[in-house]
């Protein structure tokens, strides 16, 4: 597909373009570093950890280093968590991995599966034999947020790295960065806040700091009035009307949510929780049970949407206790 | 069970569907490559996996069969019938392939499933036999027209008392004519149903009283369920439905929603809990096709509904709504698709994390909107009219 541009987004204009750029994660840094210097050593890798730690954003610096200016030709990038299914395996990534049509200097072709553990256990399954047989013209770079989600034959066919949870100084050393960059002006504090609401998750934490330079300057008050607007305070709004007992109204917004806005029904629990808990007139040891059982249940279910409406009612007959 | 003691081992002695079992029989019989497949369409306990297997059994095939408890997916199901493309099996018998129960394979669960069986249709080397009781689901229209369909009709009253009485006989029992109609009655031309039946009477005393009225349509099931306060009877209404769990869930799930007013939360709380666990129920019966598992599924949607009143709703999506998924929604989607993989990440993570700021520099970007345009095949005026509208939303900020 021919490229789009993408620099007005300051998470994708300031993704690191070298491992020396990364914040943190020294020990996958150290490790890496030394398993780029043979290449014809490398085996399958498997990044696990938690969302907007830099995981994609190492698979692209490998598949750069290692392919050089050709890399996009011999890279095939796949998001398992929009192409789940064995069709994909079979189909995409078995046709990618079976010829060599490689020009010199390359040492392999590279097989980006982003949020491998969004797979189906049939597609994983799929892929295990495909890494052996393909192991002399492609290695494979997963990405996962729980590697226990990754079967077993699969994680032992990979060098397993651990991605942690980026620290507060870090993330708001970054944000620093872009903000001298780009020239806007911040409170230090505000940029502490933003690090508090997005739970050291880089992607988070950027995009939320340039949504709220969009405002002006980068202000506690600034960053709380962001906060406010767009689908996040859609969910706001879902939850006090659940609270306040008008399940149809909040059932609205979240149909709205997902069948509109295409949000991921994790990150809207996520974000559920968040809100639940900042209401001061609430039993919070009960609140959290019910949170919990439904995080549950939206894992094992088959239709999301139907667990989080039951939630939202849920909610309603809670707030009457 | 005497369901399966008395499934008929030769043609002959089935009952009923006469000209559906010769057909068959001689469609088999006559099988040379190249020819259709057959289809069998009918409702349950007629006899088609009876005369698959019966037929089969006298023109010496042996039967690879495959129904919906034990394959799903297409992998599964090109891996298990790749050895039946030689033709024989490893002691030199010909093969015929049974799918049965082919209305079933769809959804999620049997991805690629059914795409993959209508490309058999087309290149199978040995007889294939497929058979359904349902004609409406999506798949099957195509199945229809790629293969001969042989319809089958309910069991007539007489020869289902007639076989009735040939069971009782060979068991060295006997029942009062009246009894024995009123099975009959009840199984409305359904044989299986009948020689339950028959079995709960002579060992159990009774079977489920009151007779299966099968042309009960969901609507009717629902609506009643819902208005029944017992649950044992919501229970009893709801069973006699012949609808796919999926169905039956999307049915309550959309009942519940739309067609209830003012309940007391904590009721209604309740309801939705139960529909919610009958939602994981049917995911772990497709994660580990334990397809016994669904006869609890019934139980806990009619549980769901007992005593809400709801009122039947087809669907689940309040109108206004339904017209932003279609419109505003195909147009986002479609931008999602293409802006995501520019930024590496999944759709959903594009949607939750990066459209609002997203919008915020694209709604004026008249170069991008056009590029967008280009990549989504939508027109740009769409596009700048969606993100236009996102814009506006974002700015008037949570006022709404
Ligand atoms: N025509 C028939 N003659 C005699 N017994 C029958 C006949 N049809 C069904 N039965 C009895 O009912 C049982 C179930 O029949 P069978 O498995 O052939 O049904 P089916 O049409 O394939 O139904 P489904 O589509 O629900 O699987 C048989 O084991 C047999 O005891
Ligand atoms: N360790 C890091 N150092 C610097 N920036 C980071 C780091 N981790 C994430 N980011 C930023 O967050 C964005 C998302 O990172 P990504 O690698 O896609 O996360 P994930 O771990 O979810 O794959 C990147 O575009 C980058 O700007
Ligand atoms: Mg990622
Ligand atoms: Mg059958």
């Amino acid at each position: 597909m021919s490229r789009v541009e993408t620099t007005m987004m300051w998470a994708e204009k300031y993704r690191p373009m070298a491992l020396d750029e990364l914040v943190d994660q020294e020990e996958v840094r150290e490790r890496l570093r030394m398993m780029l210097e043979h290449p014809d050593e490398m085996p399958h890798l498997l990044f696990a950890g938690p969302p907007g730690t830099g995981k994609t954003t190492v698979a692209l610096i490998i598949a750069r280093t290692l392919l050089g200016d050709y890399w996009r030709d011999y890279t095939l990038e796949l998001n398992a968590s929009d192409e789940r299914g064995i069709d994909i395996v079979r189909e995409r990534i078995k046709a990618f991995t079976r010829y060599v049509d490689m020009r010199s200097g390359i040492p392999f072709k590279i097989v980006i599966l982003d949020e491998a553990d969004e797979m189906t256990g049939d597609a994983q399954t799929a892929l295990r034999r495909i890494m052996e047989e393909s192991s002399r013209i492609a290695r494979f770079i997963l990405t996962a947020n729980f590697s226990s989600n990754i079967i077993e034959p699969i994680q032992s066919r990979c060098a397993v790295f651990r991605f942690v949870r980026l620290g507060e100084k870090d993330v708001a050393g970054f944000m620093k960065r872009i903000c001298d960059e780009e020239g806007c002006e911040y409170e230090e504090e505000a940029l502490y806040l933003i690090y508090e609401l997005s739970s050291g998750d880089m992607r988070r934490a950027i995009n939320q700091l340039q949504a709220t330079a969009v405002l002006g300057k980068v202000t506690v008050e600034n960053v709380r009035n962001v906060f406010g607007v767009g689908k996040r305070s859609l969910v706001k709004d879902m939850v006090h009307a659940a609270l306040k007992e008008e399940f149809n109204k909040a059932r609205g917004t979240l149909l709205e949510l997902i069948r509109v806005y295409g949000l991921s029904e994790k990150d809207i629990m996520k974000f559920i929780f968040e809100d639940v808990m900042a209401y001061k007139n609430l039993d919070h040891v009960e609140a959290a049970r019910l949170l919990a059982e439904y995080d549950y249940r939206l894992s094992r279910g088959s239709n999301p949407e139907i667990q989080l409406a039951a939630l939202l009612a849920e909610l309603g007959a809670l707030s009457r206790k | 069970m005497w369901t399966e003691k008395y499934r008929p081992k030769e043609v002959g002695y089935m009952v009923g569907n006469e000209d559906v079992r010769a057909r068959f029989y001689s469609w088999l019989k006559h099988w040379v490559p190249g020819s259709k497949p057959a289809l069998l369409l009918g409702p349950p306990g007629t006899g088609k996996t009876t005369l698959v297997h019966a037929a089969a059994e006298e023109l010496g095939y042996d039967v690879m069969e495959l129904n919906a408890s034990d394959y799903r997916t297409k992998t599964v199901l090109e891996r298990r019938l790749r050895p039946a493309m030689g033709g024989l099996t490893v002691f030199g018998s010909k093969i015929l392939v049974f799918l049965d129960e082919v209305d079933g394979l769809y959804g999620r669960a049997d991805y690629g499933g059914a795409e993959y069986v209508l490309k058999l249709i087309s290149s199978i080397t040995v007889p294939l036999v497929m058979a359904a009781n349902r004609e409406d689901v999506g798949h099957m229209p195509g199945m229809e027209r790629a293969s001969l369909v042989m319809k089958f009709k309910r069991i007539p009253s007489r020869l289902m008392e007639l076989y009735l009485r040939y069971i009782l006989k060979s068991e060295g029992r006997a029942l009062d004519r009246e009894v024995i109609l009123n099975i009959v009655k009840y199984a409305s031309g359904d044989m299986r149903a009948a020689i339950n039946g028959l079995q709960a009477i002579i060992y159990g005393g009774g079977f489920e009283g009151g007779y299966r009225d099968v042309r009960m349509t969901l609507r009717d099931a629902v609506t009643e369920a819902a208005s029944n306060g017992l649950a044992d009877e919501a229970y009893a209404i709801l069973r006699t439905v012949d609808a796919q769990p999926q169905e039956k869930i999307r049915a309550v799930y959309a009942t519940l929603t739309m067609g209830t007013q003012r309940m007391d939360p904590a009721k209604f709380a309740r309801s939705m809990r139960l529909l919610s666990e009958a939602d994981i129920l049917y995911s772990r019966i497709i994660k580990t096709r334990n397809w016994k598992l669904l006869r609890y599924l019934d139980r806990i949607l009619a549980a769901s509904l007992a005593g809400t009143h709801a009122v039947y709703s087809e669907y689940d999506t309040p109108y206004n709504i339904s017209s932003r998924i279609w419109n505003e929604g195909k147009v986002l989607r479609k931008t999602a698709k293409v802006m995501s993989k520019a930024f590496h990440v999944s759709r959903k993570e594009f949607m939750t994390y990066y459209f609002d700021t997203f919008v915020l520099f694209s709604a004026k970007n008249g170069g991008l909107i056009l590029r967008l345009g280009q990549l989504t095949g939508e027109s740009d005026k769409s596009i700048r009219k969606v993100l236009n509208e996102e814009h506006k939303r974002l700015l008037g900020g949570n006022n709404r």
